[in-house]
C-alpha cells in the first residue's frame, strides 16, 4: 500500500466502523479539499475526545468530569438504573425526555464468539451499585447477544430481589402487521399496554 | 396441476437479464408467463438459466450451497435482474460478490422478508437426489426451503437459531465454570427459537404429506404409498417452549461432558418411507424421479394454499421418461401459470403440448 499522506488518511478512515474503502476515499478527498481551518478543527476534535473523555467511575459512560453529570445530578432518581451496552446508547434514551433515573454501561454484551463472557463486562460494578435501587431496566439490544445478556443479568438481579424490567420490543411505529414476523408480533403482544 | 387452478396473487417473471453467472457472460430473455422449454446442446448453460431464475427468486442456488461456485471465471460479481408481472409486479435485482448477497426491490435495497415476499420458485432436477440420498442436513435444508418459501417473513428465525447455536457451541467448547454460568441464558434463547422452528417444520411436513397424497390420488399415477415422518429434536420440543427447556435441562450435564450441543432442531431428521421402507434403499431409479416430480407438485400445492404461486423450474424433465409417462407427469404441472423447463432433446415441446419452445445457443435464446 502506498505510504503518501492521502493513502495514510484513507487507511485510517477505513478502520472506522461502517466505513469501507470507497467511503474512506470520499471522506479523505473532502478533507484534502477543505480549508486548513476545517481540517485542523476535525483533527483537534478527535484528539480532544481522546484527551478529555474518560469513563465515569460509577456508570462507565464517557465524561469530562468524574462522576458524570448524570450520576452527580441530585435531581435524578437514584433508585432507578437503566443498563445499556455502550456509552453511546445513553443519548437516544436521554433525548426521549421520558427517563430521569441513572445509567450503567456494560461496555459490551455476552458474545462467546468474540470471547466475551460475564467477567469481561461491567457486571460486578453494577452489582456493587444496588443499594437503595428499586428497579433495574435492561436496555440491551433485542439481538441474540443483547437478549442473552439481559437474561443473564435478570437472573442475577432477581437473586438479589431487585425488580427488573426489560425495554418493550415489538412493532415499529408506522409498521404494518401484515409485514411483521411472528417473533416480533409475539413480543409486541407480550409488551402491550392499556389504552 | 390437476384440479388446482391458481387464484393466488402471483407474480410471474416477464423478463430477466443475467450477468456473469456460471458460463453466462450476459444474457437477456423475455419468456413471459406460460409454459416454456429451453432446448439446446449440453453445456450451453440451460440449467444455469434456471438456476439464475432460482437465485433471483430466492437468493440461493439449487445446485450448490456456495454461491461462489456460480461466479463466472475471473469475475468479481454476478447479478440477475428480473421484471415481475402480476398483482405484485416489481423489478428485482439479486447480486453476489465475496462478502455476501445484495437484494434490490424496485431499485432500492430490500430486507430479506420484503424481497422474498414478492416471488417464489420451486426447482426440480433429474440429477438432484439430495432429498433421497442426502444426509440429514440436506433434508433439513430442503425442509426449511419449503417452510420459508411459504412464510418468508419468518426467515429471521432460522438466522436467530443459528446464531444462538453458534454461541452455545463456542461456550461449550470452553466449558469452564464461567461458561456454565451464562449457558442457561443461551439455552433460554435456544428453547424459544428452537420451539418456533420445530413447530414450523412439523406443520410443513404435515401439509406436505397431505398434499403429496392428494397429488398422487388426483393424477392417477400408480405408486407405492409414501410417508413423511418428521423427527424433531427434542421430540417434545414441538409441544411448548417449556417442554423444550426441560429437555435442554435434562441434557445439560451430557452436553458439558461432551462439549457438544446435543439438543435442538439442528439435529432434526426427516424420514421418507416409500412402500414401508426408507426411500434411499427402496426406490428404483424411475420411482426416484417420479417421487421428486410429485413432491414438486405437492410443494407447489402447499405454497398455493398459503397464497403464493411459485415459478416452476424443471431441469431435464423429459430425460429418461417415455411418452406415456411424460404425459401423465406433465399433467401435474400443466395448470401452473409459469413453468420454465430445459431439454437436450430438440423434439421436446413437440412431445409436450401447448409449450413455447426456445432455442438456446452460445449467443442467446431465440424462439423456435
Amino acid at each position: 500500500m502506498a505510504n503518501d499522506p492521502f493513502s495514510r488518511l484513507v487507511a485510517e478512515l477505513s478502520r472506522l466502523p461502517g466505513i469501507g474503502p470507497k467511503t474512506a476515499t470520499r471522506l479523505a478527498q473532502h478533507v484534502a479539499k477543505a480549508e486548513r481551518s476545517g481540517a485542523e478543527a476535525l483533527a483537534a476534535a478527535i484528539v480532544e475526545v481522546k484527551d478529555k473523555l474518560r469513563p465515569c467511575s460509577t456508570c462507565y459512560s464517557l465524561t469530562e468530569v468524574d462522576p458524570c453529570s448524570i450520576c452527580s445530578d441530585p435531581e435524578r432518581d437514584h433508585s432507578l438504573i437503566c443498563v445499556v451496552e455502550q456509552p453511546f446508547n445513553i443519548q437516544p434514551l436521554e433525548r426521549t425526555g421520558e427517563y430521569r433515573g441513572l445509567y450503567h454501561v456494560l461496555m459490551g454484551v455476552l458474545s462467546p464468539q468474540h470471547g466475551v463472557g460475564p467477567e469481561q463486562l461491567k457486571i460486578a460494578a453494577l452489582m456493587d451499585r444496588l443499594e437503595g435501587v428499586k428497579e433495574v431496566i435492561l436496555a440491551t439490544n433485542p439481538d441474540v447477544e443483547g437478549e442473552a445478556t439481559a437474561l443473564y443479568l435478570g437472573r442475577l438481579l432477581k437473586a438479589r430481589t431487585i425488580p427488573v424490567s426489560r425495554l418493550a420490543f415489538g412493532m415499529p411505529v408506522g409498521g404494518d402487521i401484515e409485514y411483521t414476523d411472528e417473533v416480533t408480533l409475539a413480543r409486541s403482544l407480550v409488551g402491550r399496554r392499556n389504552v | 396441476m390437476i384440479g388446482l387452478r391458481s387464484d393466488s396473487s402471483s407474480s410471474l417473471l416477464q423478463s430477466l437479464t443475467i450477468q456473469d453467472f456460471r458460463c453466462l457472460e450476459g444474457l437477456s430473455w423475455s419468456p413471459g408467463p406460460g409454459q416454456h422449454v429451453l432446448v439446446g446442446s449440453n453445456g450451453v448453460g440451460k440449467t444455469s438459466v434456471l438456476e439464475a431464475v432460482y437465485f433471483l427468486a430466492t437468493t440461493k442456488s439449487f445446485r450448490t450451497a456456495s454461491l461462489a461456485d456460480c461466479l463466472r471465471w475471473r469475475q468479481r460479481e454476478f447479478w440477475v435482474r428480473g421484471q415481475l408481472v402480476g398483482e405484485r409486479g416489481a423489478e428485482l435485482l439479486a447480486s453476489w460478490k465475496t462478502g455476501g448477497t445484495a437484494r434490490q426491490l424496485n431499485g432500492k435495497s430490500a430486507t430479506f422478508g420484503e424481497y422474498l415476499g414478492r416471488v417464489s420458485a420451486l426447482s426440480w432436477s433429474a440429477k438432484d437426489d439430495r432429498l433421497i440420498d442426502g444426509d440429514p442436513a440436506s433434508r433439513r435444508r430442503l425442509l426449511d426451503q419449503g417452510v420459508f418459501a411459504k412464510k418468508p417473513l419468518e426467515v429471521g428465525l432460522l438466522t436467530r437459531y443459528r446464531r444462538v447455536l453458534t454461541a452455545k457451541r463456542r461456550l461449550l467448547s470452553k466449558a469452564g465454570n464461567a461458561a456454565v454460568d451464562s449457558l442457561e441464558s443461551w439455552n433460554e434463547l435456544l428453547a424459544e427459537a428452537g420451539h418456533a422452528l420445530v413447530r414450523l417444520r412439523a406443520e410443513h411436513v404435515a401439509e406436505l404429506g397431505a398434499a403429496f397424497d392428494q397429488v398422487l390420488r388426483e393424477s392417477g399415477i400408480e405408486a407405492r404409498p409414501v410417508e413423511f415422518r418428521y423427527r424433531p429434536n427434542p421430540e417434545k420440543g414441538v409441544e411448548s417452549v417449556e417442554s423444550f427447556r426441560r429437555e435442554l435441562a435434562l441434557a445439560g450435564e451430557r452436553e458439558l461432558a461432551q462439549k457438544r450441543a446435543l439438543v435442538g432442531p439442528h439435529l432434526d431428521r426427516l424420514e421418507i418411507r416409500w412402500g414401508g421402507a426408507d426411500i434411499a434403499r427402496s426406490a428404483s431409479a424411475g420411482e426416484r424421479k417420479l417421487f421428486g416430480l410429485v413432491l414438486t407438485a405437492a410443494r407447489r400445492r402447499v405454497l398455493l394454499a398459503a397464497g403464493r404461486e411459485p415459478i416452476l423450474l424443471l431441469d431435464d424433465l423429459d430425460a429418461a421418461l417415455d411418452q406415456d409417462r411424460l404425459e401423465s407427469v406433465w399433467r401435474l404441472f400443466e395448470s401452473a401459470p409459469q413453468v420454465l423447463m430445459t431439454s437436450a432433446d430438440p423434439g421436446t415441446g413437440g412431445r409436450i403440448r401447448g409449450v413455447s419452445r426456445w432455442h438456446m445457443h452460445g449467443s442467446g435464446i431465440e424462439p423456435l
